[in-house]
Formats: structure tokens, sequence, C-alpha cells
């Protein structure tokens, strides 16, 4: 399958700071990514290369195939929705949606029209009045109606409430069956949408640590509890991503080794065993106390 | 081809900036203009500059647009070179307008022998002195230029930001004294001025054109590398 976006040996620097270090990876057409961090982990930074809205310092960076620089072909199949969206000041939303029909050549008017029906949107009130959640709504009913093949949202329920961000995902999935399209997803509430991405990509300081699908993901690790000799005891020899005594017991989380017999042997000992949360795993993995930053990735 | 329409129309959403403050500065000052030129005697011609408003004014719009306009643009996967030629035909057009306006109204303020009341807003001795196409030539130059070189100011600002606009107007100011300098010195400001007294409006006009072009290739080499 043709790769949407393939980055080799990306690099982007400013000054003294290097925003994105040695970053490679290929995202392949019709999934849901997810790209997770901390802030200032580099993921803005990323995206705008991506979208040729600034520069690399050096690497290879190929989206549909080509450089996406200057590129007609590329950019008018990318949407690219970002928490600090700028729109000029004397518009409304109504200017806003007319200006994005006459870009992206998949706008859906009728579905634009819904959905500002569902986010409760004021058509003829300045972009520069609206409230933090109800900006971010404009830019998640630009995003979703245009149908981009490739369609960034970058933090884009920055403000919104949780029955917005729930008509969010709904919203997204929905149409996503219908007109199946790359969608990356880039976020803080990683349980909230964990049910949505089918691949993780986890950046740390600039650097891609984990890009593995979801599902092996999820069952990569896992939290064992007990009596602290017993879990030191069981945790010789594996990989260990996080551990947090309390009173004489241990919680530890665990990265499953290759043969997966690890469940076994500590049922074994008596330590209780429970799964981990996406959010936890990506929490611990770019906590910086993490004993293990890098998780193998086959 | 598309994309530029699009740009066109994140420009053409913005007709208050466009034509009608513009307008309305135009006119304001205009009528201004009249209701003094009724007031005072109609013995002797009343010539004003409130024509001018209306340049200032393309140059600041000028200066303002790429801040304006251009991170939505490119935050809507438009081209650089398409956000730049959609611009250069806004700021076309919007000059053309208002030439053809002027240009109109000083035929007007001709035939009216300034309204009846001797005003020159739109009709000047030498500005006027060419044929009517030349008039028309004049105007649109002037707006272009002028438009133009605050186009190329606000793409600069845009490519190299506060630090880039401070030290840009330092070398500026440096390289200005140093010419004005060198004409004092050298003993040449006669010569300038007679060479400008030799010449008609539109001869000088004309000689804006290449200064209007560069200021085109520069705002276009500074866009294509600005970032949001």
């Amino acid at each position: 399958m043709k790769n949407v976006i393939e980055v080799k040996q990306l690099n982007k620097s400013y000054e003294k700071f290097n925003a994105i270090h040695d970053t490679s990876f290929a995202l392949q057409a019709n999934k849901i990514y997810g790209l997770l961090g901390r802030n200032g982990a580099g993921k803005t930074t990323l995206m705008k290369m991506i979208t040729a809205q600034i520069f690399p310092t050096s690497g290879d960076l190929k989206v549909f195939g080509e450089g996406p620089y200057e590129n007609a072909n590329v950019l008018s199949q990318i949407c690219f929705i970002k928490e600090s969206q700028k729109y000029p000041d004397h518009y409304n939303i109504l200017d806003a949606l007319d200006v994005s029909k006459s870009i992206f050549p998949n706008w859906d008017v009728n579905f634009s029209r819904s959905l500002i029906k569902d986010f409760n949107l004021p058509l003829k009130r300045r972009i520069k009045k609206l409230s933090r959640g109800m900006l971010s709504a404009v830019g998640i009913v630009i995003g979703l109606a245009s149908r981009a093949p490739l369609t960034i949202f970058d933090e884009p329920y920055l403000g919104l409430d949780a029955v917005s961000r729930g008509l969010f995902y709904d919203r997204l999935m929905e149409d996503y069956v219908e007109h199946p399209r790359t969608v990356i997803l880039s976020t803080h509430l990683i349980d909230e949408v964990s049910s949505l991405l089918e691949h993780i990509l986890v950046m740390d300081n600039g650097k891609l640590i984990i890009d593995q699908d979801a599902e092996e993901l999820r069952g990569k690790a896992f939290t064992v509890t007990g009596q602290a000799s017993k879990v030191e005891a069981f945790l010789i020899g594996k990989e260990t991503v996080h551990r947090e005594p309390f009173g004489g017991l241990l919680s530890a989380t665990v990265i499953h080794s290759e043969n997966g017999s690890d469940q076994k042997q500590a049922t074994a000992s008596g330590l209780e065993i429970s799964p981990v949360s996406l959010q936890q795993l990506v929490v611990h993995l770019t906590s910086g106390r993490s004993e293990q930053k890098e998780v193998n990735t086959k | 081809m598309n994309r530029i329409s699009g740009v066109l129309k994140l420009h053409y959403r913005d007709k208050w900036s466009w034509i009608y403050i513009p307008a309305i500065i135009l006119f304001f000052s205009f009528g201004v203009n009249l209701t003094v030129s009724f007031l005072v005697s109609n013995q002797e011609d009343l010539y004003t500059g409130g024509i001018s408003s209306v340049v200032i004014y393309i140059f600041v719009a000028g200066i303002i647009v790429v801040g304006k306009t251009f991170p939505f643009a490119i935050g809507m996967s438009i081209r650089r070179i398409d956000y730049f030629i959609g611009s250069v035909i806004i700021g076309t057009i919007s000059s053309a307008f208002f030439t053809s306006l002027i240009f109109l109204f000083a035929q007007l303020e001709k035939q009216t022998n300034g309204w009846g009341t001797r005003l020159h807003f739109f009709y000047f001795p030498y500005v006027n002195d060419g044929t009517l196409l030349e008039q028309f030539i004049l105007y649109m130059i002037l707006f272009l230029n002028t438009f133009f070189l605050g186009f190329l100011i606000s793409s600069y600002a845009r490519r190299f930001g506060r630090k880039g606009m401070f030290l840009g107007a330092m070398v500026f100011l440096l390289i200005g004294s140093i010419v004005i300098f060198l004409l004092h010195h050298f003993e040449v400001w006669g010569s300038i001025f007679s060479w400008f007294a030799s010449h008609t409006a539109v001869q000088i006009a004309y000689w804006l054109m290449p200064f209007t072009l560069l200021y085109l290739l520069g705002s276009y080499r500074m866009l294509r590398r600005a970032v949001i």
C-alpha cells in the first residue's frame, strides 16, 4: 500500500534548540493516527513541516509521494487545523466557511451546515469575538467538512466542553466510515480518543519514541502490584517503565516480554495484574522518570 | 488556478478594507474641501492635497495585508505563489478601481470648472497635463507602486520578524543618510530638481515602473521563505 506520509531522518533546529531530532516514520492511507506527547515534544513542529508551513533543517519528507513545499498536488489534499489557527480580523464564521469551500476540493456544504447546527455556531458572529470553545469548533467544522485525504487536527478541542468533544469524535467516526481518509489527531486527552486511534505515534523531546499499532501497544504493558520484595524479584530481567512504591507495596508497569509468560509468572508469585491504559503508558513513557526511554518497537 | 480564486475570495471577503474605507476617506476629504471652497471666496483657484489620503491609505493597506491574511492562507494549505499572485491581482484591481474613480472625477471637475467653486481636488495642472490615457496611466502606476511598496514592507516583516524590521529600518536610514550626504557633498541637488522639472508627470511615473517590479520580485522572494 502506498504511504501517505514518508519521513526519513527529519531534523528541525532553531539556533541552539533541536525541535525535531532524526525522526523517521511512514503513515498509511485511510487510517486514524494519534500523535501523542507532552507540550513542546515537537508535535506541532512536525505537523507544520508536513504541511510546508515551516521548513525542515534536514532530512527527507514526502507527502503523497512528493515534497509538500509549494506543491499544489499535495497541498490541495491536506487540511491542517491547528489550535493556533489565525483568521483575518474582520471574518465572521460564514466568511471562513465560504473561503474554505473555495479552497478545499472535496468540501461538502451540507455536511458543514449540519456541523454548524451540531455545534450551535452563530454564522454571523465575528471570529474575533468567539469564545475559545467556539473558535475550536469552527476549526473542527472546517477540518471535517473539507474531507481532505489527509486531515490533521492539532489539539482541536481547546476550550470545548465534554459534550462538544463527544460530538466531534462521533462526527469524525461517522464521516470517516463513509469517506475514509488519513486522519492525524494530536491530543493530550488520550483516554478520550484512544478508542478512535488505530495507530499511535508518541513523541518526546523531539524524538519519535513509539510508532505502533494501537492494539499492540495497549497489550504491550501491564501493571503488577504486590509486596515490594516479590515485585522486585519478578522485575528482574524485565523491561520496567515505571515503578511506584507505597508502604510495603510496589506497583510497577512492565513491558511484555516476547514469549508472553510474564502474566502467568506474576500470578504464580501472588502479584496482582491490571491493564495499563494508553494514557498511563504514554505518561510513563514520556514523564522523563522512566527507566527505559526507548521502547523496542521491533 | 482554482487556488488563486480561493485567495481572491479570501481577500474580497474584506470589501471594507479594499473598497469602502478608502472610498469613504476619499469622499469625506472631498466633501470637506468642497464645503471649504464654498465658504471661501471664489476669486482664485483653491488647491488641495486631499487626494493623497487615498494614496496613503493604499500604502497602509499594502503594509497590513500580509499580516492579516498570510497566516490564514498558509494555514488553509494555500501555496505561497498562489497567495502572492492572488494578492497582486487584488491590489491591482483595487488600484484600477481608485484610478478610474479619480480619473472620472477629474474629468467632471474639469468640465464643471472646479465644481463651480474653482476647487482643484482631482484635477491639477502639471499632473493632469497629459492625454487622457496618460492621466489614467499616471495614477495607475502611482497606486501600484505605493501598494506594492507597502506589500514589500509587510512581506519583509513576515519573513524576518521584529528583529529583521528593526535591522532593516536601521540599514535603510543609514544608506539614506549616506546618499543624502553624498548628494549634498557633490552638489547635485540642482541637477536633480531640473531633471524633474524637465520631465512631464507621466514620464516621471514611468520611472516608477522598474521600482514597482523590484518590489514585486522582492516580496515574492521573501514570501517564498516566510513561515507561520
